[in-house]
């Protein structure tokens, strides 16, 4: 029966990572094409399409699993929720005197996308009718 | 291939537009190349003091003090400006090998494209795909540069406040299918963001909104839920406030402050563009205004629909309170705000003419009409708006010798310097040099006062100007007092007595002689006065000045 459920979020979580793979795709496409065809250095456009989708697309996209939305929403909606999440909790911090540094930035990304990953998996294998779909 | 068209044409659609989008929004300005340091616009104040500051939290790493050349030299001026306009862009880019300013442009358009998204988003769940994307296109390609402000160049607060109001209104419309204490402590916090991004204007009207809204809706049947979430919301928007509320509430804003801003009615400024609708989209946003009417009065409308359709018009009546006489230019830039959700207008008009065909055509003309619209849309409106805005973006400030003559100061000059700017440059596009700036903000009538001075022939004993910029400052008792940090939590009053005068005074206007100067920056060719220009550089090289650099247009003095 556990087992069952593990295996169903497994598949689930596949279906989840679908849309962030398309997003990351679609970014790595834009990115390159945008070094071929503009003044702008590939390494630029790559770590721009990098730091969009570490900074407003994965965080976001991690909280938002906990609502029915679907992929398309999830992936867009993405966006405001980053913007309101992160940039809060890096100003919070560097009111606590952490600086604004790129590790942080990163930290911080990476901590609001882990913590909600965390409950959302802990949320679906102790109560699998909640908290969506 | 068919199948997966069919899925995800409307996203394929909508990703194509956001690129054409942001190559109309942002090449003009940038010419395409992200990897150059200097400011893409560079038009109104706007353009100067927000990525100043943004850079200053940038290059410090920390956003709690301004950098000194913001605040007369002081170190420790408390930042009072509402925070997460600038804390976008200046984390974001730490991520990228992107120069700041060209970051803060990527985050300013990336915003502005956004809020059309979440349109789209809000569209697509509580109308149709279909009026979503040509809303969509409409909202990202708009067809008359005239009557939108999808262009950088001023209201970026409004702007983003507002990114965040629609994203609240689609979790609003959310609850109502799906109640969640998650959406519910999203909303407090877009609440928050829109306050830290903006002070109260944005935040005020949309919690009004929602407020209002869950009132109406909810009264009767679930008064404790109702309860429940709208504490939430509350509780989240206020302890995520309550830090910068309390900033405020310390310091005094140079600008009006919130009474004078809700009850003053002044009028529209004459730079405001003033909106005005082609005659074809004035009659697909009127059919379309009448059909959302007549669905109203016939009760044909959702909830959710219901609740797009009342933000719609509560957004339009905030936008002409003006004419009552309430907050009239902050409550008219809600017009250009607001324009991505006022697209749902003409979309609904398109699609309400498109109905009357649609019973006599089969329904695989279904998707060819929607790109048939977006194309049009597109195909009409890219060329004139491209070119409008190329036309705005070679005249911006930000010239080759003036970005050199810049460079040269922040780059050889020690950093607590003060640099005097005589020259016509409009506003303080000085203060991107990073040097405490003897000009203050919005000084023109300074640099005229001066230059007139020396175009009548006579060497001021002392010029006209302020030292530093619009940092957030009191007055008391003919003292300047500025907000200063000292611990993590603790502030203070520090009174200011500007470098290079004794004369203290509520208004922050400086009398200082040649001497009171590190440098004098000077145009003293491609202006209306370089006969005065080089009256003034004859009569200061007399007084021991010497030139430290020159271009063809500028030459830096350095005082003795």
């Amino acid at each position: 029966m556990e087992e069952q459920s593990i295996h169903d979020l497994g598949g689930r979580m596949k279906e989840h990572l679908k849309p962030l793979a398309w997003t990351a795709g679609i970014l790595a496409v834009l990115a390159l094409v945008g070094g071929l065809v503009t003044p702008t250095s590939m390494i630029t456009m790559l770590t721009v399409a990098l730091a969009v989708f570490l900074y407003f697309i994965l965080p976001g996209y991690s909280v938002l699993l906990f609502l029915k939305l679907d992929a398309v929403e999830r992936i867009l909606l993405s966006v405001p929720t980053s913007a309101i999440l992160v940039p809060i909790v890096l100003y919070f911090a560097n009111v606590f005197g952490l600086p604004l540094s790129r590790t942080v930035v990163i930290m911080v990304c990476a901590g609001i996308t882990a913590l909600a990953l965390v409950l959302f998996v802990r949320a679906k294998t102790t109560a699998p009718h909640s908290p969506q779909e | 291939m068919g199948e997966f068209w069919d899925t995800h044409k409307h996203v394929i659609i909508l990703v194509a537009l956001l690129v054409v989008a942001f190559v109309i929004l942002h090449f003009p300005f940038s010419k395409g190349n992200l990897d150059k340091d200097t400011l893409p616009v560079s038009i109104t104040y706007d353009n100067y003091y927000h990525p100043v500051v943004s850079k200053g939290v940038f290059d410090r790493e920390q956003q709690q003090t301004y950098a000194p050349y913001r605040a007369m030299g002081v170190t420790n001026a408390v930042i009072a400006d509402p925070p997460l306009h600038f804390t976008i862009p200046a984390t974001f880019t730490k991520l990228t090998t992107l120069p700041f300013y060209q970051g803060h442009f990527f985050i300013s358009v990336l915003i502005l494209l956004w809020t059309s998204v979440i349109a789209f988003v809000l569209f697509r769940r509580v109308f149709s795909p279909t009026i979503a994307i040509i809303a969509a296109a409409f909202a990202l390609v708009p067809p008359g540069v005239a009557w939108l402000f999808q262009l950088y160049i001023g209201f970026t607060n409004s702007i983003e406040a507002f990114f965040f109001a629609l994203f609240i209104l689609f979790l609003l419309v959310y609850t109502l299918e799906h109640p969640s204490i998650l959406a519910a402590a999203l909303m407090g916090a877009g609440f928050a963001a829109q306050f830290l991004t903006h002070g109260p204007i944005e935040a005020g009207y949309t919690f009004l909104f929602v407020t209002i809204t869950m009132g109406v809706l909810w009264k009767k049947r679930h008064a404790a839920w109702l309860l429940g979430h709208w504490l939430v919301i509350f509780g989240t928007a206020a302890v995520l406030s309550f830090y910068q509320y309390v900033l405020l509430r310390m310091a005094r804003i140079t600008g009006e402050g919130i009474r004078e801003t809700l009850f003053g009615g002044k009028p529209i400024p004459e730079y405001f563009p003033q909106p005005g609708l082609g005659w074809l989209i004035t009659i697909l946003v009127l059919i379309g205004a009448v059909v959302l009417v007549l669905r109203v009065v016939s009760k044909k409308m959702s909830k959710q629909q219901l609740v797009v359709a009342s933000f719609l018009a509560f957004m339009l009546a905030v936008a002409f309170s003006y004419v009552l006489g309430v907050d009239g230019s902050r409550s008219f830039r809600q017009l250009y705000s607001a324009y991505p959700l006022l697209a749902l207008l003409p979309a609904i008009g398109v699609v309400a003419l498109w109905n009357q065909v649609k019973r006599r055509v089969s329904d695989r003309f279904v998707p060819l009409f929607e790109i048939a619209v977006v194309a049009l849309i597109v195909g009409f409106s890219i060329s004139p708006i491209f070119a409008g805005l190329a036309s705005i973006g070679a005249n911006g400030q930000a010239t080759p010798e003036r970005w050199q003559t810049l460079s040269w100061v922040r780059e050889h000059t020690p950093p607590d310097a003060r640099v005097f700017y005589l020259f016509g440059f409009e506003h303080e596009f000085g203060m991107l040099a990073e040097r405490t700036p003897f000009k203050g903000d919005l000084g023109l009538g300074y640099t005229q006062r001066n230059i007139l001075e020396l175009c009548n022939g006579r060497f001021p004993q002392n010029f006209s100007g302020q030292w530093g910029s619009a940092i957030t400052v009191r007055a008391d008792e003919g003292r300047m007092l500025v907000p200063t940090k000292e611990g993590l939590f603790r502030t203070s009053w520090h009174v200011i007595t500007r470098p290079g005068t004794d004369i203290i005074i509520p208004k922050p206007e400086d009398q200082v002689a040649l001497s009171g100067f590190d440098y004098v920056v000077v145009q003293h060719a491609g202006t209306q006065a370089d006969s005065c220009m080089a009256f003034f550089l004859k009569e200061a090289l007399a007084q021991n000045a010497t030139v430290a650099w020159k271009n063809n247009q500028f030459t830096i003095l350095e005082v003795a």
